[in-house]
């Protein structure tokens, strides 16, 4: 390279040499002077060849520090040289006056001072980008380049919008909350079933809104760093339906698929959407509109009521193991769901929402439980073949209504009623078993929010809901292993049933009060009252074949109604002062509690404070600490307070302590932070302790056959987490080597089998290690292993084991259109015997873009050992057990995606 | 006498010089141009003051251009290193010696600092084009240039004979307008175009610890490439690297040798 520049330059020299000395040029220079009217050269003028005298710049070149210049005519249609310098007027001379230097001679030309003066000018044009305090807003034309088929495309191109393959999309490092078109959303964080589908070319702007807010009032006044984007429309868009299938279909056995289809159609106004999916391949279909039954508003205002549900008593699905769900769900899913946006005026949007899903789900498990509490021991075997039907349907409409610039009126209604089937077939130490178990439940939930920023830093939101649920089940087992515990039935009893509704109704009404003050501190205010009404019927009937032997059984039948009613003031402040900030949280409640059962009725009143003090200090760039303290009483729900026993399982039954209860807690919690994520070294570590002054724990009587539990309230729990991740990155091989070191410990106490108070300690450790590439080229790799030891202590028993799993991930990517990835996992139980204690896992997932967003080939393996059982070891403070689970057999899924 | 002649004549050009000289100094034009850096959500102001021999040219400081290192588990990565001061970052272009001062702020060690650093006027290899417009009232003519990892659309007028133009732009005949860069990331649009009032000296930039163009150059590379595989590699498990990591928004993103 250097010495071919070298030898260029030489030759360039010598070129110079020749032309300065010999004067005698190519025909078609012009050599020349410029100098001003005493004949002094003029360095660094313009000298300039151009067509016409206002058309394009074809060549030019400057004069040296004497005036001198040379310049090439390269083509005949040059017609002009035009000569200017600052301070000097421009001189324009036509070639074909000047053709004579052509051959050769020096061409003088002399140039007349002319002061330099000109006129202001401003010039207001388009931008790219326009910044107005928390929205940037992208002129899409700017960025367009023609090429783009969808909003995706046009996204990667802005830059400082990061689109990763996966299509994930982020600003500064943060994922955006929703993409918005025309500040209308179905998806949220689904937004890329959107992006990577609908087309770029009605899209006017991009507007990236920075510290949204999803309440637009509460806009400056809430504390968010939460980052959006909407799209804004051209006006003369054309509606049009698009969409795109995903078709799956497995290779090997050919009886497993999967099909995803999205249909949708957005205009200035309305905006359709409908989805649907159809598997067998364990993935669970509602997962891919879960955002939209229930958007993710943790700790947003006006969210009141979202923890209000019934609770099923009875369940028979049972455990998943620690894996991924997909390895042993055999399902088969079909799920159809229809939405909409209305805007009928500026001020009103109307959004609706609804689907059905039908799925059938079997799952199969082999458990062997050994008992070995309070000198009881014995060992359980059981065998689930378990199969689920269920039929679910959902409706939501939402509705906003813009009252005026600083008043908003927002109504949801929702919907949704739903009918499950569960079969299980089951052999219980050998005895060949059949349960049923019907659930249906309905439903309803009505909420409104009336928003008002009175203030531009003041607003003030008011919200009221009601829901109403309902879920009645009905529970048969085709055997009676309850003898011992209903003696005097046990000549006519072979089967059993349990007949339940549980209904609950919930009222409640909230205002929330924000100032945010000059100094940025936010003050929150909030006031509020809430009623949950709860009734529980059970009832467990004793049969002999169709007959009904007993169903009135003392101890054993519910009538529980209970209620609680709640107002409360809260208070929160976050104080800033430099790099240090005090959060405080005052919860002042006044209780009413109601309960009746068996005909008798009981009340209690109850006031309490809930105080909350936290801290948050940047100590220096590298030390951040945070920490709370909070004192927190919580009332008993209804799973707590019923009197008589339920059928939770088909040998387990349940109750509640039968009286009013409130529970304190104290939790102390701390973390330090070393560094930052980019650092060579990264450290964070927390430590939490908590300790219960009362805490529900419970009283069993376990025999083979049934156990009876009932809930207790004891004095003194305490839990103690310390965990540490430790970041170090090794810059000779570009990877980051990490140590995750974790310790909880436990101290409870309980009763079993008539013993007295047991003290439990259970305490786990563990410690994993992991290094990751991060090299720029197409190989990365991920290996990492993890030991976990779990130890319970009480009287009599003493439990120890330790598993480990280790993996090892590959990444390749060849180039833009072909990626693969490899992931391997091996699982080892300590406890299992030495033929069945260890399992592989291999999966793989290749992908081929065709055509960026158009269509795609993917292929995907799922379980290639073809393990086709899991083994998993458990222990707590009744024994231990083993549970093994049937899985999804090798499949090799070849995926065909395609955008329409 | 011949002495005395030619004593008179070069005082008398002498004088004439000054005089030519003292007009250029008054004739200095201020410039503002709109700075967008799109990438590292940038919309401000920066304005060129210019004479046909040297140049100051100054981004505007602003509070958001503090230094910020962020990355979130997807492993997305945004730098933009601003200034600890507020003075901002200046370059100075001096046509005579043909060289350039610039100062600029460097992330070294988890710091920030000032440099301030020297060099050659750069040989930009402009491509003409014969597309015109017109900006504000003055034609302009379109030439293309790559210049340290961007290829720029730059649109000059020569209505203004000003070999000058934003930033490290330079080298055409005439006043550069408006510049784009290919990738959408970097434009400087003309926003207002006047005579200077006078009052600002046209200095090189000296607030800041020298160094060398080729230490500045390996300081930046270095950074850059290390600071994105050490974030990388902390990423959970299942994250997938992309081919194509994080794009650099920063100005100048390829000093490889041929774009120098």
């Amino acid at each position: 390279m250097n010495a071919k520049r070298f030898f260029i330059k030489v030759i360039g020299l010598l070129l110079v040499l020749i032309s300065c000395h010999v004067k005698v040029v190519g025909q078609n220079t012009i050599n020349g002077r410029i100098v001003d009217s005493s004949k002094t050269g003029l360095p660094a003028a313009n000298i300039i060849l151009k067509k016409t005298t206002n058309r394009a710049v074809l060549a030019f070149t400057f004069s040296d520090k004497d005036g001198f210049f040379s310049i090439e005519i390269k083509d005949t249609s040059y017609t002009y040289l035009e000569f200017s310098s600052i301070g000097y007027k421009t001189n324009i001379v036509k070639i074909s006056s000047v053709d004579k230097f052509l051959n050769g001679g020096i061409l003088v030309i002399v140039m007349e001072p002319q002061s330099f003066d000109i006129e202001e000018i401003t010039v207001t044009s388009k931008r790219p980008v326009t910044i107005k305090k928390d929205t940037i807003i992208f002129d899409a034309a700017f960025y367009s380049t023609g090429d783009e088929q969808v909003v995706q495309d046009l996204l990667t191109k802005i830059p400082g919008i990061n689109v990763n393959e996966e299509g994930t999309i982020s600003i500064a490092g943060k994922e955006v909350e929703k993409v918005m078109v025309e500040g209308d959303d179905f998806f949220e964080r689904g937004y890329k079933i959107l992006t990577k589908n609908m087309p770029s070319a009605p899209i006017d702007k991009v507007e990236l809104l920075q510290n949204y807010s999803n309440n637009p009032l509460l806009k400056g006044i809430e504390a968010s760093d939460r980052v959006a984007l909407n799209l804004i429309l051209k006006k003369e868009a054309r509606r049009i339906w698009f969409g795109n299938v995903n078709i799956g279909y497995d290779l090997i056995s050919a009886n497993r698929y999967g099909i995803i289809g999205n249909l949708m159609n957005f205009g200035k106004i309305n905006k359709y959407y409908f989805l649907t999916n159809l598997n067998n391949i364990g993935q669970d279909a509602t997962g891919d509109i879960a955002h939209l039954i229930r958007p993710f508003r943790y700790d947003e205002p006006a969210s009141i009521g979202d923890d209000q549900q019934v609770n099923n008593l009875l369940m028979l699905s049972g455990r998943n193991p620690e894996l991924k769900k997909d390895r042993t769900n055999f399902n088969n899913a079909e799920l159809l769901s229809l939405n909409a946006i209305f805007n009928p005026t500026d001020k009103l949007k109307v959004k609706t929402l609804g689907f059905f899903n039908w799925d059938e789900q079997n799952f199969f498990r082999n458990s062997t439980q050994i008992f070995t509490a309070n000198e009881t021991n014995f060992t359980n075997t059981e065998g689930y073949r378990f199969r689920n039907a269920s039929i679910t349907g959902f409706g939501k409409i939402d509705m906003t209504y813009n009252i005026s610039q600083n008043k908003m009126l927002e109504a949801t209604t929702k919907y949704n009623k739903g009918d499950n089937y569960d079969f299980s077939d089951l052999l219980f130490n050998s005895i060949s078993t059949i349960e049923n178990l019907q659930t249906n439940y309905e439903r309803f939930d009505q909420k409104i929010t009336f928003s008002n920023k009175f203030k531009k830093n003041k607003a003030l939101l008011l919200t009221g809901r009601i829901i109403n649920e309902i879920a009645p089940q009905n529970y048969t087992i085709n055997r009676f292993f309850y003898q011992d515990l209903f003696p005097q039935h046990n000549v006519e009893a072979d089967n059993a049933q349990q007949l339940s509704k549980n209904q609950m109704q919930f009222a409640g009404l909230d205002g929330h009060f924000f100032h945010r003050k000059q100094n940025g501190s936010l003050l929150e205010f909030q006031l509020g009252n809430q009623t949950r009404k709860d009734n529980l019927l059970t009832s467990f009937l004793i049969k002999n074949g169709d007959a009904i032997a007993s169903d009135n059984i003392t101890g054993f039948r519910n009538n529980t109604k209970y209620l609680t009613n709640k107002s409360y003031i809260k208070s929160k402040y976050r104080l800033a002062i430099n790099n240090f900030a005090i959060i405080s949280k005052l919860d002042i409640h006044q209780l009413f509690n109601y309960l009746e059962f068996e005909e008798v009725a009981q009340n209690q009143w109850r006031f309490f404070i809930n105080p909350t003090i936290g801290i948050d200090w940047q100590v220096d760039k590298n030390n951040q600490i945070t920490g709370s303290y909070s004192y927190n009483i919580t009332n008993a729900s209804i799973q707590d307070v019923f009197s008589n026993f339920v059928l939770t399982g088909f040998r387990s039954f349940e109750k509640g302590t039968g009286q009013f209860n409130q529970l304190d807690a104290s939790t102390f919690f701390i973390n330090h932070r070393l560094g930052n994520w980019s650092d060579k070294f990264f450290a964070n570590t927390t430590i939490l302790y908590s300790k219960n002054h009362d805490f529900f724990s419970t009283n069993n009587l376990i025999t083979p056959n049934y156990s009876l539990l009932e809930k207790i309230v004891i004095k003194d729990r305490e839990f103690l987490n310390i965990s540490s991740d430790l970041n170090g990155y090794i810059k000779r091989i570009s990877s980051n080597l990490k140590l995750d070191l974790n310790y909880s410990k436990s101290n409870f106490k309980n009763i079993v089998n008539n013993s007295a108070l047991r003290a439990i300690t259970s305490t786990s450790y563990r410690y994993g290690l992991e290094l990751r590439s991060g090299l720029r080229g197409n190989f990365n790799f991920h290996i990492g292993t993890k030991w976990t030891t779990s130890e319970i202590k009480t009287t009599g028993i003493n439990n120890t084991f330790t598993d480990n799993l280790t993996f090892l991930d590959l990444f390749f990517a060849y180039n833009n259109k072909i990626d693969m990835q490899l992931q391997t996992e091996r699982y080892y139980f300590g406890n299992l015997d030495k033929d069945n204690n260890i399992y592989y896992f291999l999966d793989f997932n290749i992908r081929y873009t065709a055509k960026p967003n158009k269509l795609i080939f993917s292929m995907a393996g799922k379980n290639l050992f073809n393990t086709s059982t899991f083994r998993n070891f458990s222990i707590n403070d009744l024994g231990t057990s083993t549970t093994e689970y049937r899985l999804l057999p090798r499949f090799v899924l070849l995926k065909l995606e395609f955008r329409f | 006498m011949i002495h005395i002649m030619k004593y008179l004549v070069s005082l008398g050009l002498g004088l004439f010089m000054l005089s030519i000289m003292k007009a250029q100094q008054i004739s200095t034009l201020e410039v503002t141009y709109k700075y967008v850096n799109t990438g590292s959500n940038i919309s401000s102001e920066a304005k060129l003051y210019t004479s046909s021999q040297a140049s100051l040219f100054i981004f505007e400081k602003k509070a958001n251009h503090n230094e910020e290192v962020d990355v979130n588990e997807e492993g997305e990565i945004k730098v933009t290193i601003g200034g600890p001061d507020e003075q901002g970052k200046k370059i100075y272009k001096n046509f005579a010696d043909q060289k350039l001062i610039f100062r600029d702020f460097l992330y070294i060690d988890g710091k920030t600092k000032v440099v301030i650093v020297e060099e050659k006027l750069p040989a930009l290899n402009w491509n003409l084009k014969e597309q015109t417009k017109e900006i504000g009232k003055y034609n302009c003519s379109l030439a293309e240039v790559t210049f340290r990892g961007r290829t720029y659309e730059v649109w000059y007028t020569t209505e203004i004979p000003i070999q000058n133009g934003p930033w490290k732009f330079q080298g055409l005949p005439g006043l550069i307008l408006e510049v784009k860069s290919r990738d959408n990331n970097i434009y400087f649009l003309l926003e207002n175009l006047k005579m200077s009032s006078g009052g600002m000296i046209i200095d090189a930039p000296k607030d800041g610890e020298p160094i060398t163009f080729d230490n500045y150059v390996e300081i930046k590379e270095k950074t850059i490439d290390n600071f994105i595989a050490r974030l990388y590699s902390k990423l959970p498990r299942g994250t997938k690297i992309t081919s194509n990591p994080t794009e650099n928004h920063s100005l100048e993103k390829d000093f490889s040798e041929n774009e120098r």
